[in-house]
């Protein structure tokens, strides 16, 4: 910018920027304050107390949530779940504001909403009023919807933003290896845009992801059944929770925490039932 | 004209004497090294001023610009490495390049293992790359770091602050407070000398934001704070969203400007650096089988400075089956590199590569390697990650 001013040089200008460093506020804050401040912010309760517990509280909001597992692992009956416990006081673990709901798989069902609001005595038009909807029909248009959700996020408190799922729409809009840099290209700005949302809004991003079977190459004799999740390192790296979804038994799961900066590596079960996600029935202390 | 860039303590620079003169470096485009190199005379051709005028610039210019190079005789450095502890003892001061030859202060890690591994620790004055896969524990390292630069000397520490830049997601200040109290505990110090008060960090939004902070608000936090560690994670967050494959050259003057700066403000300070990196998946191209791979191809020679081999190239298929029973579950994992290429691997000093592998029953298998290090040979140490920080296992 300074230097389109006429008889500003680069070096002028460099010399000016350097000399108003000393002068002006510096960015860094001591780590003793961005502690107080990352105390503020709230978890959002996933319906599960274990879950919750092993989460340390529930989704946590601004930062970037990653859940992957096969198809009925229980991915859309978490967002579905958080969809509703986000619109709950804070008290009761929600996070007073509302849900946007990116959907490009078509797994949307908003009969599940009303039943799940029932649970937390929520009146069905309400749970359904407080999710702002978005069906994203290629990779190009999901990125455009997260700039109409900065937007909206502007106009009214929104708690969660939820994409089911992430990697969905790249899997048809770029195919083969040539196309790969340009698709990871497109995956990472994705990613920052989220977290950026996720930092400045301090809402919960949730994203869910599928699994591949692992082909490549040697079977690992530790792990028989391979599955990992896609997007590769880029999502890898820019999801800051990790949690991996895995079919337990009968309508219980089993959530593994994969990938968290700070939760320790472990797992516990949880249930799938008609009003959201639960613990599991046989544990006595269930509501 | 870079003289500023060069050397910007340069007082011609502020010599009202000379702005006409100054400016027509600028305009036909006369660095540094020109007048270093060439002819006054052509020089003042070149750019229409006088010579007496530039004779005179000149004369102040090499007196000042100079007198910071001092050439040392190898045999005479040997010497003084030999006799380094009466140099001491008598108290002559060497000349600070030959101080700095000899000794390079090391920062502990905090792990007495890791240590000896480096050679004492995470050298200062140099730039080290810390890289790995997504939760191989790469932030918990860098901010175990944040900790121990603040211990006693006497404890490996520098008494110094730490200055953390993150551009992914937030600094975990959570693991930061587990650790300070961890290793008060250990070394029963008190928040005097231990405190997240010594840490000082800025979230940087995107690669601009990252560059500026890092040109002009950086040199200033570093007077201001007393700091001894930088610590950014991670430098390739921003440059893989924001640059394509077309850019790539781009992408690499970036990286090569940032390394230089960084390294300039690291020697004269005294400075750590240490920067958390990515990783992609590398491809090998489909060699027929048997083939020698042609020696010189990056594909082969990667795998030297990636920290990840590819067994299908370097065991031939007979052997094969004997390095797998003895190899960890880590290298049965595909191959990947430390994102960036080998632009940034030519920018950096020494590399640690953090990998974790899954066993069956659900824990992880972690090892911290040696990648390169002009100060030790490559290993390979397992460690664990626990609430007071990472710290290696006995095996």
């Amino acid at each position: 910018m300074l230097t389109e001013v006429k008889g500003f040089s680069d070096t002028k200008v460099d010399k000016l920027l350097t000399e108003a460093a000393k002068y002006v506020p510096m960015g860094f804050t001591t780590a003793t304050e961005f502690h107080s401040r990352r105390s503020e912010l709230i978890s959002i309760t996933t319906g599960s107390k274990q879950l919750d517990t092993l989460l340390g509280g529930g989704i946590e909001t601004g930062s970037v949530t990653e859940v992957f597992g096969e198809f009925r692992t229980g991915k859309s009956q978490l967002c579905h779940t958080l969809a509703v416990t986000c619109q709950l006081p804070i008290d009761m673990g929600g996070g007073e504001g509302k849900c946007l709901y990116i959907d490009t798989e078509g797994t949307f069902r908003p009969q599940r909403l009303l039943s799940i609001g029932e649970r937390f005595g929520l009146s069905g038009t309400d749970a359904l009023d407080n999710v702002a909807y978005a069906r994203a029909y290629n990779a190009d248009h999901q990125f455009e919807l997260l700039n109409q959700a900065a937007a909206m996020m502007v106009q009214t408190r929104f708690a969660v933003l939820i994409v089911d799922s992430i990697m969905a729409l790249y899997r048809t809009d770029y195919s083969g290896r040539g196309e790969l840099s340009a698709r990871q290209t497109h995956v990472a700005k994705f990613m920052r845009t989220l977290q950026r949302l996720a930092d400045e809004f301090g809402i919960a991003v949730v994203i869910t992801n599928q699994v591949v079977a692992q082909v490549d190459g040697m079977s690992n004799p530790y792990n028989p059944d391979p599955k990992k999740p896609i997007g590769g390192n880029i999502i890898a790296h820019a999801s800051t929770t990790r949690l991996s979804f895995k079919k337990a038994k009968g309508e219980n799961r089993r959530c593994t925490i994969y990938d968290s900066p700070c939760l320790p590596e472990s797992t516990v079960e949880f249930a799938i039932c008609e009003d959201g996600i639960r613990d599991p029935r046989d544990d006595k202390n269930n509501d | 004209m870079d003289l500023y860039e060069s050397y910007p303590s340069c007082s011609l620079l502020k010599n009202t004497n000379f702005d006409s003169l100054l400016s027509a470096f600028e305009e036909f485009e006369i660095t540094t090294a020109d007048l270093v190199v060439n002819d006054p005379k052509v020089i003042a051709q070149r750019c229409g001023r006088s010579q007496v005028e530039l004779l005179r610039f000149l004369n102040i210019f090499y007196k000042e610009a100079l007198n910071g190079l001092e050439f040392i005789n190898i045999g005479e450095l040997q010497d003084g490495k030999l006799d380094k502890n009466t140099a001491c003892l008598s108290g002559t001061s060497s000349s600070p390049l030959q101080e700095s030859c000899i000794s390079t202060r090391m920062l502990t890690t905090g792990d007495s293992k890791f240590d000896s591994e480096l050679r004492g620790g995470i050298p200062a004055g140099y730039i080290t790359e810390v890289s790995g896969e997504s939760g191989s524990g790469k932030s918990n390292f860098l901010t175990q770091l944040c900790v121990t630069v603040q211990l006693p000397k006497a404890l490996g520490g520098l008494e110094k602050s730490a200055l953390y830049i993150c551009t992914e997601s937030g600094f975990e200040t959570r693991r930061l407070i587990d650790m300070i109290e961890y290793i008060k505990q250990t070394h029963s110090l008190n928040e005097s000398q231990i405190s997240s008060d010594n840490v000082h960090c800025i979230n940087c939004r995107d690669q601009e934001h990252l560059e500026q902070v890092l040109k002009y608000q950086l040199p200033v936090a570093i007077e201001r704070f007393n700091v001894g560690i930088l610590l950014i994670d991670s430098i390739a967050a921003h440059l893989r969203a924001e640059f394509d494959l077309q850019h790539v050259q781009q992408r690499n003057n970036k990286l090569i400007l940032l390394s230089r700066h960084l390294r300039k403000l690291a020697s004269l300070n005294e400075l750590a650096v240490v920067i958390a990196n990515q990783v992609s998946d590398r491809f090998i191209r489909n060699l027929p089988a048997h083939s020698e791979p042609d020696a010189l191809f990056l594909d082969h020679q990667i795998r030297w400075f990636s920290g990840w081999e590819e067994p299908n190239i370097v065991v031939p298929p007979s052997s094969s089956f004997h390095s797998s029973q003895q190899s960890t579950p880590a290298t049965t994992e595909r191959p990947r590199t430390p994102s960036l290429g080998l632009a940034w691997s030519n920018c950096i000093d020494q590399r640690i590569v953090l990998k974790r592998a899954l066993l069956p029953d659900g824990s992880s298998h972690r090892t911290f390697n040696i990648v390169f290090s002009p100060f030790s040979p490559q290993s390979c140490t397992p460690f664990k990650i626990m609430k007071g920080g990472v710290y290696s296992i006995d095996t």
